[in-house]
């Protein structure tokens, strides 16, 4: 079920809102509302995924509950491989063969293996929880509460990526407390705004995007302008698209009485690399700080670890992405780049402003090119033509919206972020509850026009 | 990277009253809108509706064709899509003595047209004539078949869903039906009028007439015509290759078919793509064409009353650039010229613009079904002509 589908707002999410406020008195009846939903909104999109989502949830629970009982020093070890091994089963498994076959050249048919959606969030929450346990960071919680915390549908399939302690203690907040239409009204602002930027910019930048890297792939050649502006729409578009996903996430939480962390920070402002890595997908970084950066050895142990910690971080955080060369090739250039940027800070050196936000936009918008293509050979021709290597043409094919993209790139450089238009700028009054209330119907109604499509990060 | 704390608790009763306003406004809005589409129905479709005439009020013809398939003033329909657009009922109605509409839109996938078909046939019970236009969209093999030629949300299924089933797929909440719904208020009201043919027949290019050149630079590209160019060396397949070749679009003709009575006259054909852009000769799509068209023809044989026509050749109409709106469609004259070959084609035999693949001629008078099927026993094979 997807956010912008009509049956998620005008079904699911009413009768849910309803039916957890019946049971405001009672703790766990009113968790156990939103588990049942949680489920309900996971096999709305493929029932079959559910066996393997709920083992998911009681593997874990059950290696955690284990190590409670016994401090067995196998247990986390074991639980975080059990974990990694079902993401490299379910989103590796044909990647790995494929690129197998490839280097000795046999000839393969794919497995063709469903991948289960979020899994690499739901499975990211669940090692984190193990390894907290560890480190006494986290309590052995009863089923029910753990199997909320993974499963929590405004944040199951996408993130925000949250740690346990962040949702499990606010379990005993009555929903009905002091703050209660502060928190509802806030929550369908971020739901509503979040909903606009994917409807309004993202969609229609995508419809501009995708044309022109589907016919890169099947073609092998595209202009430099093409390329460009191709990069340069897709880096709007990904940021609309995830922070308007983040947005709704945040919101839908609000409106059940639960507070998840922003995402994103004006993130496109960056001046440099390690800049953007605190702006954008904040609960991602944080993972790979927390769970990756620092067990790799982090800035402890000198700067040759510290380089080899970077660059295997975020090697990984590419892969986490997706099962592609494409993505891992992000992920080594943002390693190199972070390890570049690191030793450039380190030895004094400073770009002017301008110059250093340059610098960072085309090795970013390059990156994302990069990212975007079907393939290694079509993420060559788009960067290839970027930088004047197969000619200068400025023939472009791409129907662009100029004054869209404009529009969007300069919000996602300049602000204000929909946290802060929510919770800084905007105040109560009846003219802003009617106008958000027009802005949603009218969006309900362009959806209900065009069709609603999935979000990018769903696939990753 | 603590969570933020969002709550001012500054004016709870400030946001209170927010947060009711947010929901009535929505709620009544929302009423609102449905209500209007209900009351106003601009598809002339549900019991309640206030009375009223409705006409289209716009051009898309998956919405407002239900409203003339549903409408008991004809007997007969054209289906298919842009390509049998320009078939003009006020001409073809005294040729074959019907009530025509013309049921044909743009970009309709076989699966549309089939629902159009029911539609009409669901409405009206003794069916006259059907004229099929059988255009690329039939003939896509596996591979490249598409359920619809858009996207799926814009084709209104709840409207092509028998009355008693219309409930269970609530009309669309989206800002068409408002512009449809609005529109068709106005007409009702008599304060707007618009101009999308009664029978369904709506010329697609109203602006002045097209010069010859106009028209080549659709056709060909270039302001003088251009020589069409065989494929060599031809393309080869082998029977069994053909054989095997996969039609999507074959049963939902089929299924189509089935659901005509006995004694609907039922007009399949090939449209007259201009030439320049009809499968070339030895070219692959040429072979797949024609084995498709076998097989129609070879479907054809199950049924009374059925002509299976071919204008998908080399033809003095299909070379004619005159007679061209683009490289498929035709003018509206080329459109009455269409409609002429094609009362010709059921009379006689192959005529210079067309091929008969298969044709039963019709019977004199109308006899009851067993008479029909008797007669057709006895009769039939005599006047089949094989592709």
């Amino acid at each position: 079920m997807l956010f912008n589908s009509y049956v998620f707002i005008g079904l699911f999410l009413p009768a849910c809102l309803i039916v957890y406020y019946l049971f405001y008195r009672k703790r766990t009846e009113r968790l156990l509302v939103l588990l049942v939903a949680s489920f309900i909104f996971y096999g709305y999109w493929d029932y079959r995924l559910l066996p393997l989502f709920a083992g998911s949830i009681l593997g874990n629970w059950l290696i955690a509950k284990w190590y409670y009982r016994t401090a067995h020093k196998f247990a986390i070890p074991l639980g975080v491989f059990f974990n990694v091994l079902l993401i490299a089963i379910f989103k590796y498994a044909d990647f790995l063969a494929d690129s197998f076959a490839y280097v000795t050249g046999a000839n393969r048919t794919p497995w063709e293996i469903i991948l289960p959606l979020g899994i690499s969030f739901f499975t990211f929450q669940q090692i984190s929880y193990l390894v907290d346990l560890k480190r006494a960071r986290e309590n052995f919680r009863p089923l029910h509460e753990y199997a909320l915390y993974v499963s929590f549908f405004p944040q199951l399939i996408a993130g925000p990526i949250v740690r346990c302690s962040e949702i499990v203690t606010q379990y005993d907040l009555n929903p009905m407390r002091s703050g209660l239409y502060e928190r509802l009204s806030k929550g369908s602002m971020l739901f509503i705004i979040g909903l606009m930027k994917k409807v309004f910019i993202a969609d229609p930048l995508a419809s501009t995007v995708t044309p022109i890297f589907n016919h890169t792939a099947v073609s092998g050649a595209v202009s430099m302008a093409d390329a460009w502006l191709a990069s340069i729409n897709y880096m709007a578009q990904l940021y609309f698209d995830f922070s308007g996903y983040s947005d709704m996430a945040v919101g839908l939480g609000l409106l059940f009485g639960f507070q998840l962390p922003f995402n994103f920070n004006i993130p496109y402002i960056s001046k440099s690399i390690s800049e953007f890595w605190l702006r954008w997908h904040l609960t991602l970084s944080r993972f790979l700080r927390d769970y990756l950066y620092i067990p790799l050895g982090g800035s402890r142990h000198g700067l040759q670890r510290q380089m080899l910690a970077l660059f295997i971080t975020m090697f990984l955080a590419g892969l986490w992405h997706g099962a592609g060369w494409v993505y891992a090739v992000f992920g080594i250039l943002h390693g190199l780049a972070l390890c570049i940027n690191h030793l450039w800070r380190k030895a004094g050196f400073r770009l002017p402003t301008l110059l250093a936000w340059l610098t960072f936009m085309i090795f970013f918008i390059t990156s994302l090119a990069i990212f975007r293509s079907a393939n290694i050979a079509t993420s060559l021709v788009m960067v290839k033509s970027m930088f004047g290597l197969d000619g200068f043409s400025f023939a472009t094919k791409g129907d662009y919206n100029e004054g869209l993209l404009i529009a969007g790139i300069l919000i996602s450089m300049v602000g204000p972020t929909s946290q802060d238009v929510v919770l800084r700028d905007l105040r109560p009054s009846p003219l802003l509850a009617i106008a958000m209330s027009a802005a949603m119907i009218y969006t309900v109604l362009t959806i209900g026009n065009h069709g609603y499509s999935e979000f990018i990060y769903f696939q990753f | 990277m603590a969570i933020r704390n969002l709550f001012t608790f500054s004016s709870e009763d400030g946001w209170k009253s927010y947060w009711k306003t947010f929901l009535l406004t929505g709620l009544s809005v929302t009423l609102l809108i449905y209500g209007s589409f209900y009351i106003i129905d601009p598809y002339d479709c549900y019991p309640f509706s206030i009375e009223g005439e409705r006409v289209p009020v716009s051009s898309d013809a998956r919405y407002f064709h239900t409203l003339l398939a549903r409408s008991d003033r004809f007997d007969s329909a054209i289906i298919g899509a842009s390509t049998s657009r320009n078939l003009q009922p006020h001409q073809l109605n005294p040729l074959f003595q019907s009530a025509f509409v013309n049921l044909a839109f743009n970009s309709a996938s076989a699966y549309e047209q089939d629902r159009m078909l029911d539609l009409f046939i669901r409405h009206h019970a003794n069916v006259k004539t059907i004229i099929w236009g059988l255009d690329m969209v039939w003939y896509t093999t596996q591979d490249e078949y598409r359920r619809f030629t858009r996207p799926d949300e814009d084709f209104p299924e709840w409207l092509y869903l028998p009355d008693a089933d219309r409930w269970k797929q609530p009309l669309a909440f989206n800002l068409k039906n408002i512009e449809h719904s609005f529109n068709q208020l106005l007409f009702m009201l008599g304060l707007k009028q618009f101009e999308y043919g009664l029978d369904g027949f709506t010329p697609y290019h109203r602006r002045k007439p097209m010069t010859l050149e106009q028209k080549r630079m659709r056709i060909y590209g270039s302001k003088s015509p251009k020589v069409k160019k065989a494929v060599y060396p031809p393309t080869v397949l082998s029977p069994e290759k053909l054989a095997s070749l996969v039609f999507p679009a074959e049963v939902i003709l089929k299924a189509g078919l089935d659901r005509l009575p006995d004694r609907t006259e039922k007009i399949l054909f090939f449209p007259p793509y201009h030439y320049y852009h009809q499968p070339a000769e030895g070219s692959r799509e040429a072979l797949v064409l024609a084995e498709f068209q076998r097989r129609v023809a070879r479907l054809a044989e199950r049924y009374h009353n059925i002509y299976v026509l071919d204008f998908m050749i080399r033809s003095p109409f299909t070379t004619n650039d005159d007679l061209y709106f683009d490289n498929i469609h035709t003018t509206p004259k080329g459109g009455l010229e269409l409609g002429d070959q094609l009362f010709q084609a059921t009379q006689h035999d192959d005529r210079p613009d067309s091929r008969v693949l298969y044709r039963v001629h019709p019977p004199k008078s109308a006899p009851s079904d067993h008479q029909l099927k008797a007669s057709f026993r006895k009769n039939g094979a005599l006047s089949r002509k094989s592709p």
